[in-house]
């Protein structure tokens, strides 16, 4: 074979082995049969420039001229999952020690932005599952020499239902890289979260409502709604885990979740909190969606600025002074349209009309009805919420097992209406008894309405309670001016067999719209649970349709009984 | 029963059914409160109570021989160590792992697995769970120290060493003791514990 003839006959093989064995900067993978680890690295050069490190544990630090850009990759089976920095109820965050031929300064080790877990018995851990970079940089000490291999000894915690703890030790050539893995690396950083300043228009706050002993922090983001939102460990307090209470992800409406925080020890709840928190799922925050800060709360006494934006926090001593209702600067007058506006809420409203069509010529006494109504309502919000914060009972309206227990007397009057055909709220029926059936067919929706954390005071409520009352009597007002011009009762009568069936779906749009409350806070399978119950309590009103006494007590039976599932299930 | 009678008594009812939402969940133990009662049988089928050991420090270790972390303190005798060198002191294993999962053990597999790592101390079997939610274990090893007046002195992990790989550990749970025989208070009192998480029903 002629000198050519060879020479491209040996380049053609060495291409070809070059192709099948490319430089790689990956280490090889060290593989387990639930997880495979290995560590990738970024070109050598100076990293892009980051904004000041701020909050959860200085994620993203001002990145120097000489640092390495790493990662350590691990890539799990179905069903297991690897942990956050904080990684909730149990678990472990993993560990990672560098060694090398040239000197190393302290590694950092950055957390992307976790998702949440359910585990047994209401615990949850917070981490990653599928595949997951955690980046690492290692700052090069000046005029340090890179150092042509790195070495990581790393442990971490894999877990299903079962958990196995892992031991890797994995070398990397420092310098070279593939493209492939370097865009891996970039993609898992930018999925680390951002300070919060640095997403415009996002304002965090934070409100205290509790007292000395416990109770809950109301952590607002106005500006974004939130996926999820994950809170660090507080030196001195058991952090529970986040409720949202308003804000469901994707809505674009301002997110609002409740952390329940005790004392550690036995005594008082330190008197000023700082509060690292995790937002994921923030549209226009980056590729990652997360932000990251710090707020600080006091649990006694006005508390100072959030750390975004130059926005107040919320100052429950303050808004008391000043009369608003928990982070709201609404004035009295927006407040009493918000009264009136509880009256238009699906369970109220069906109780307007019912008495409305009882009302008739002269009912002029029976308009104290709507107006003690109105006070009821404000009288015992108001008695819950100021007697009881001393304490350190506060309205859970938002809770599940409050939801669900409110999700009784819609379901009651949604039944009575749609199977007995009369609510048996007529004419006789006391001015205390429509009060109350106001007051607790109005309770779910409050908060939504409120517009903000509760932090209610007197101040606040009158009006809320006025406007209500306000509306009542102007619409059972006209109704009853109506029914004086009436051609005759006979007319009344005959209106009386739809109005009932058609007022019906009113309620039973605040069961859907309870449960729409329900779905972030429960499980999926007892919320499934929660609705047998009430169609089971449907079924038996059906069932028990007619005058016959055993009848009417399976109905009790079931309604009981469905009380009882629904409280037990939104547990 | 008139029918105004029975309007009034579920319109009680439905009132009554919003008071427990209205109310927080007591609190669990922790460290400077009582510690809550239990009565719970070991794993020879005998029953104990906690009030029984007033006057007594007492030390509960949730564990799970299936979960690495505690089988991995039971294989270096973390705990069988201690307990030894503190015969004053009552040892109780609880273990609140659900009936129904598969890391649960039968008395005899448990007392198989005692008897293979030295565990002298009783067992305690909590397979619905209250105990541990009462006192919060969330994690498997979770620990708890009370004093003999039944007020808990110390709540959370048994070192600072979670992965095992330090040389030199701060086994909390001796330094609890150690302090609270000194007549001082336990430095830290309480910490994050580690490990699996409890496998509740």
């Amino acid at each position: 074979m002629r000198t050519r003839t060879r020479f491209a006959a040996l380049s053609l093989v060495a291409a070809w082995l070059a192709a099948a064995h490319p430089a790689e900067g990956a280490s090889p993978w060290s593989e387990h049969e639930v997880v495979a680890a290995r560590l990738v690295a970024a070109p050598l050069g100076p990293a892009t420039p980051d904004a000041a490190a701020q909050g959860a544990g200085g994620q993203r630090g001002g990145a120097a001229a000489r640092e390495l850009r790493l990662g350590l990759h691990l890539r799990l089976a179905p069903g297991w999952h690897v942990y956050w920095r904080h990684p909730g109820d149990a678990g472990l965050p993993p560990e990672v020690v560098l060694s090398a031929d040239t000197p190393l300064g302290s590694p950092r080790l950055l957390f992307p932005a976790p998702e949440r877990y359910e585990l047994r018995g209401g615990l949850v851990a917070n981490g990653y599952d599928g595949a997951v970079v955690y980046p690492l940089r290692v700052e090069l000490p000046a005029g340090a020499a890179p150092p042509a291999r790195l070495t990581a000894s790393v442990d971490y915690l894999a877990c299903e239902d079962e958990c196995i703890p892992f031991h890797d030790d994995l070398a990397i050539d420092v310098g070279t890289t593939t493209r492939e893995e370097a865009t891996l690396l970039e993609q898992w950083e930018a999925r680390v979260p951002l300070p919060v300043a640095a997403r415009p228009g996002l304002v965090a706050s934070a409100a205290w409502r509790g007292s000395a002993t416990g109770g809950e922090l109301v952590i607002g983001l106005a500006g974004a709604s939130a996926r999820d939102v994950f809170v660090a460990p507080v030196e001195g307090v058991v952090v529970g885990n986040p409720r949202r209470e308003e804000g469901a992800p994707g809505s674009g409406a301002p997110t609002r979740v409740v952390v329940p925080l005790e004392p550690q020890t036995a005594g008082a709840m330190p008197e000023n909190l700082r509060v690292a928190w995790v937002a994921t799922g923030i549209a226009g925050a980056g590729a990652g969606e997360a932000v990251e800060g710090t707020l600080e709360v006091a649990t006694a006494g006005p508390t100072p600025p959030s750390d975004a934006s130059g926005a107040a926090t919320a100052d429950p001593a303050g808004e008391e002074e000043r009369g608003a209702a928990g982070g709201d600067s609404t004035g009295p007058l927006e407040r009493v349209a918000r009264g009136a506006a509880l009256a238009l809420t699906p369970g109220a409203l069906a109780a307007l009309l019912l008495a409305a069509s009882a009302a008739g010529a002269g009912a002029g006494r029976r308009l104290l009805a709507p107006a003690a109504a109105g006070l009821a309502l404000a009288a015992l919000l108001a008695g819950l919420e100021l007697t009881g914060r001393s304490a350190g009972i506060s309205l859970p309206l938002a809770e599940p097992r409050a939801l669900a227990a409110l999700a009784l007397p819609q379901l009651a009057l949604t039944l009575a209406l749609w199977w007995s055909g009369s609510v048996g709220l007529g004419r006789r029926a006391p001015a205390w008894g429509w009060a109350l059936a106001a007051a607790l067919l109005t309770l779910p929706f409050a908060p939504a309405l409120w517009g903000a954390s509760p932090g209610l005071s007197a101040a606040a409520l009158v009006p809320l309670a006025a406007g209500f009352a306000a509306s009542w009597l102007v619409a059972l007002g006209v109704a009853a001016a109506a029914r004086a011009r009436a051609p005759g009762e006979g007319a009344s009568r005959r209106a009386a067999p739809w109005l009932a069936p058609a007022l019906g779906f009113l309620p039973a749009a605040s069961l859907a719209w309870i449960c729409y409350r329900l779905a972030p806070a429960l499980p999926s399978a007892r919320l499934a649970a929660l609705q047998v119950a009430w169609l089971a309590a449907g079924l038996a009103a059906w069932l028990a349709r007619g005058a016959r006494p055993t009848a009417r007590a399976v109905w009790w039976a079931a309604a009981l009984a469905s009380a009882a599932a629904s409280l037990w299930l939104a547990r | 029963m008139s029918r105004r009678t029975v309007r009034r008594l579920a319109m009680a009812l439905l009132v009554a059914t919003l008071l427990p939402a209205c109310t927080r969940a007591a609190a669990d133990a922790k460290v400077g409160s009582a510690a809550p009662d239990f009565k719970l049988r070991d794993h020879e089928g005998k029953e104990h109570e906690l009030a029984s050991y007033r006057g007594r420090v007492v030390v509960l270790e949730w564990i799970n021989p299936n979960c690495p972390f505690s089988r991995r303190h039971a294989e270096e005798g973390t705990m069988t160590r201690l307990a030894k060198a503190n015969p004053e002191v009552a040892w109780l294993a609880v273990n609140s792992t659900a009936q129904g999962h598969k890391d649960f053990l039968p008395a005899a597999q448990h007392a198989a697995y005692n008897g293979k790592h030295g565990i002298a101390y009783p067992v305690l079997y909590d397979a619905d769970g209250k105990v541990g939610h009462a006192y919060d274990a969330r994690t498997t090893p979770h620990m708890v120290v009370i004093d003999e007046q039944g007020k808990i002195v110390y709540d959370g992990s048994i070192d600072d060493d979670p992965y095992g790989r330090k040389s030199e550990r701060a086994n909390y749970v001796a330094a609890a003791l150690e302090a609270h025989a000194a007549g001082r208070a336990a430095d830290p009192a309480a910490t994050q514990p580690y490990g699996c998480s409890v496998k509740y029903q």
